[in-house]
């Protein structure tokens, strides 16, 4: 069996699938990429069994029959070598012969029929348990989902034990409107988007990993609308001629409408650009491990501060427009920088706050349909 | 032998062994309440001052050095006082005033050392181990720890200064009035061996009569027991008795921070039935005190304890003493959620009986570090949070207007005595 590629081809094909290439080495197919050519083009294979990538390139000679390698290893001998061509050449039992340019590399496959099925092949002969299966087609703009995806991601929680807020809920919003939400427990991201068309019977819970990959995906050239497939247990997306496909997370995504404020007793405008600066410098000296800052409040200014004991102190002050009685608030300045990261820059951002101890909201003119909700830290 | 503040001889160590050795300072503010009565109302300098409950049920907190001509001393009861120095002041005291100048106090000993662990209003170890290259000798350090406390609040300490807590503490009990003694570690025995037996912590009146009985009158009589014989005679407290006699130990000097726990009691004017609404209100008054005490000091407690003494006597002025612990799920600064725990540890305790004393007690502490509120444990968290912007406001109004401005209901009445921290 002989294949010659394109090495720039190749080079972004291995790219998009080193994502999701177990690191752990725990089960060494999981570490390997698939190759199946077929009429002239070879299709590229990766899965941690949680999430599956797909994509496909142009082969300029193939013959028939599958092969895996390591994934990792021909990224790096892809991305080193020079020459315009790839030659995979198989040898004798497992081995694999790559030239490009005058270099030549050995490698070991594994057998391509051991390489598991992708999450989408995989699960739909799976029964569903008691759980009930949704089912929706989301078409959208590509950069609709795309700011979706980063407005929301970056709240999900990063322990993994408390799986239920592991990824993304997703579910229609009134009146054909697709709806994304993420928490950590602390703090809430929501946005919604216009989706004409979408209807969903209850919402599903999209893995983190698996939504990054699909995110990636995103920015690759296409059309400029995409469909985002729900059904049972599953969430995958096409665009061009790349699949990306995940496992949905089970488990009930919390009532998060009921931590949304109805009304805060201050809405304040803060310029997006000075506050997040400001956040950044207090941040030098807030505690390692809570990062705290205070915004202390008080007419026409807002005051951002942060002190670590024995190390040192901050603190800065901004004029906004603020009327109100003198009150001040902590944060997790991480949790404030985060959500002002995805506020268009040179905008305002609009803290609702109550008082120190309730949930404070964060919006902006320039996406009236993004709301962040961070729960205040006692300093 | 001790070295009196103005002696010329070196007592204390020299040279690179002492960087193993400890320095323990025992600072101790002569006549603390009746010198602050005094320093705030001039008129009553050079009279004898009492301060105590207002009432001739409690007992003398604090008399001045010319009230302790009379024979007037601390705890002892308002009624004899009077009795013996019928022209003294007497004067009830205000533990926010206290309060207020012991903490300018413990800041001055923090400006010397970081680990202080104060043991009342105006008691403390100041660990100077270690200060030498910073402060000088650590007699030198002791004097200029006087000198500042003087200048910062008109206030004489007597300080002793030791290798161990136990000797620092009588060292400066010993040099009062206006006093600094000091003593190093290889005249700690020559020191100790001469004093009565009483002078070690933890020799009360029934263990001195049974030393008394064996032969044991001084410290050094008590060195020189074998620990096998002392074991014999009072359990395993008398060998530990020995080890402290001996010079030996080796309690830590526990900053503030790390302090094990707080309490709050007080003596009633007359005894009150345990299920009396005035047991109750003094309870409240104590769980909010302790709160307000916890939350000032950025701590929070796992366990409350009740401690009860209950009114019937044992005879030689003794009254059984209960104590009933209770751990909770969560620590807590908050004086209703002590409360709380009180109230159940009062249903198990004491039923029936008529109560002298009542005390609440908080212990196994942790920091309150900052707190990340949570967004889905909406009944906790929206209490919680009531509770703390509650807690907030009565500790504002409290250090504007004084312990009595706010109170929770039922703790509002009269106070028999004021509640004396005694932790």
């Amino acid at each position: 069996m002989e294949l010659v590629i394109d090495r720039v081809s190749l080079l972004n094909g291995l790219g998009m699938v080193q994502g999701i290439v177990e690191r752990r080495n725990t089960v060494p197919i999981l570490g390997h990429v698939l190759l199946e050519p077929e009429d002239n083009r070879l299709r590229l294979s990766a899965t941690d069994l949680e999430v599956g990538i797909r994509t496909e390139i142009a082969c300029s000679r193939a013959d028939k029959g599958g092969l895996t390698l390591n994934a990792r290893k021909l990224f790096e001998v892809v991305r080193e070598a020079e020459g315009e061509e790839v030659t995979l050449k198989s040898l004798e039992g497992d081995w694999f012969e790559l030239r490009c340019g005058r270099a030549r590399f050995k490698m070991m496959g594994l057998d391509p029929r051991s390489f598991p099925a992708m999450p989408a092949q995989a699960s739909k002969q799976e029964p569903l348990g008691g759980r009930k299966a949704v089912k929706g087609e989301l078409t959208i703009a590509c950069e609709a989902l795309a700011a979706m995806i980063d407005r929301t991601i970056f709240a999900v929680s990063p322990d993994e034990a408390r799986y239920n807020l592991s990824g993304v809920y997703i579910e229609a919003a009134d009146g054909n409107g697709v709806r994304m939400v993420a928490t950590d427990g602390h703090r809430l991201a929501m946005v919604d988007r216009e989706a004409a068309g979408f209807n969903m019977q209850g919402g599903a819970i999209i893995p983190r990993k698996g939504l990054a990959e699909l995110r990636k995906l995103l920015d690759q050239a296409g059309e400029n609308e995409v469909k985002l497939s729900l059904d049972g247990q599953l969430a995958w997306l096409k665009r061009g001629s790349s699949e990306v496909s995940m496992r949905l997370v089970e488990g009930e995504f919390p009532d998060y409408r009921g931590v949304v404020p109805k009304e805060s007793r201050y809405q304040i405008p803060v310029g997006r650009e000075a506050l997040l600066r400001a956040i950044k410098r207090a941040m030098i000296f807030s505690n390692e491990r809570y990062h705290g800052v205070k915004l202390a409040f008080s007419a026409g200014s807002i005051t951002v501060s942060s002190a670590s004991p024995e190390v040192g102190e901050a603190s800065e002050t901004l004029d906004i427009e603020f009327g109100g009685a003198d009150f001040s608030i902590g944060f997790n300045a991480a949790y404030l920088q985060q959500a002002l990261n995805v506020i268009p820059a040179d905008t305002e951002a609009i803290l609702g706050l109550s008082n120190e101890v309730s949930p404070g909201v964060i919006r902006t003119p320039a996406d009236s349909q993004f709301t962040y909700v961070v729960m205040p830290m006692r300093l | 032998m001790p070295r009196a503040e103005d002696g010329d001889r070196a007592e204390l160590a020299s040279g690179g062994a002492r960087d193993s050795r400890r320095v323990i300072a025992h600072a101790d503010m002569d006549a603390f309440y009746a010198s602050v009565e005094m320093l705030d109302n001039p008129e009553l300098r050079g009279r004898p001052v009492i301060v105590g409950g207002g009432s001739n049920r409690g007992v003398v907190s604090s008399a001045s050095y010319e009230a302790r001509h009379f024979g007037v001393r601390s705890a002892m009861p308002t009624v004899e006082a009077r009795r013996l120095c019928p022209e003294g002041v007497f004067v009830r005291g205000r533990m926010d005033r206290y309060a207020e100048i012991s903490r300018r106090i413990r800041e001055i000993f923090l400006s010397f050392s970081p680990i202080v662990e104060p043991l009342s209003l105006d008691e403390a170890f100041i660990d100077l181990t270690g200060t030498e290259r910073l402060l000088g000798e650590p007699l030198e350090a002791a004097r200029a720890l006087k000198r500042r406390v003087l200048e910062g609040t008109g206030l004489v300490a007597s300080i002793g200064v030791a290798p161990v807590k136990m000797a620092a503490k009588i060292l400066s009990d010993m040099s009062k009035p206006d006093g600094l003694l000091a003593i190093g570690p290889e005249h700690l025995r020559e020191f100790l061996d001469p004093l009565p037996v009483e002078r070690l912590w933890g020799v009360g009146s029934v263990t001195l009569e049974r030393m008394h009985r064996a032969g044991i009158r001084l410290i050094g009589d008590l060195a020189r027991r074998d620990a096998g014989e002392l074991r014999s005679l009072f359990g395993s407290f008398g060998p530990q008795l020995r080890e402290l006699a001996l010079g030996r130990d080796p309690r830590p000097v526990i900053a503030d921070w790390e302090r094990k726990s707080y309490g709050e009691e007080n003596t009633f004017e007359r005894d009150l039935e345990a299920g009396s609404d005035e047991l109750a209100r003094a309870l409240i008054a104590h769980a909010e005190a302790l709160g307000r005490r916890l939350r000032a000091d950025r701590v929070a407690a796992r366990t409350i304890t009740l401690k009860l003494k209950l009114a019937r006597p044992l005879g030689g002025g003794r009254y059984p003493l209960l104590t009933r612990s209770l751990s909770l799920d969560a620590p807590t600064d908050d004086g209703a959620a002590i409360m709380r725990a009180v109230r159940s540890l009062l249903a198990r305790a004491a039923n029936g009986e008529k109560i002298r004393l009542a005390g609440v007690q908080a212990h196994n502490l942790e920091r309150s570090d900052p707190r990340q509120l949570g967004l889905f444990d909406p009944a906790a968290a929206n209490s919680a949070a009531r509770n703390v912007r509650l807690n907030r406001a009565l500790d504002a109004v409290t250090r504007r207007f004084g312990e009595d401005a706010v109170t929770r209901g039922l703790a509002h009445a009269e106070r028999a005595a004021p509640t004396h921290r005694i932790k």
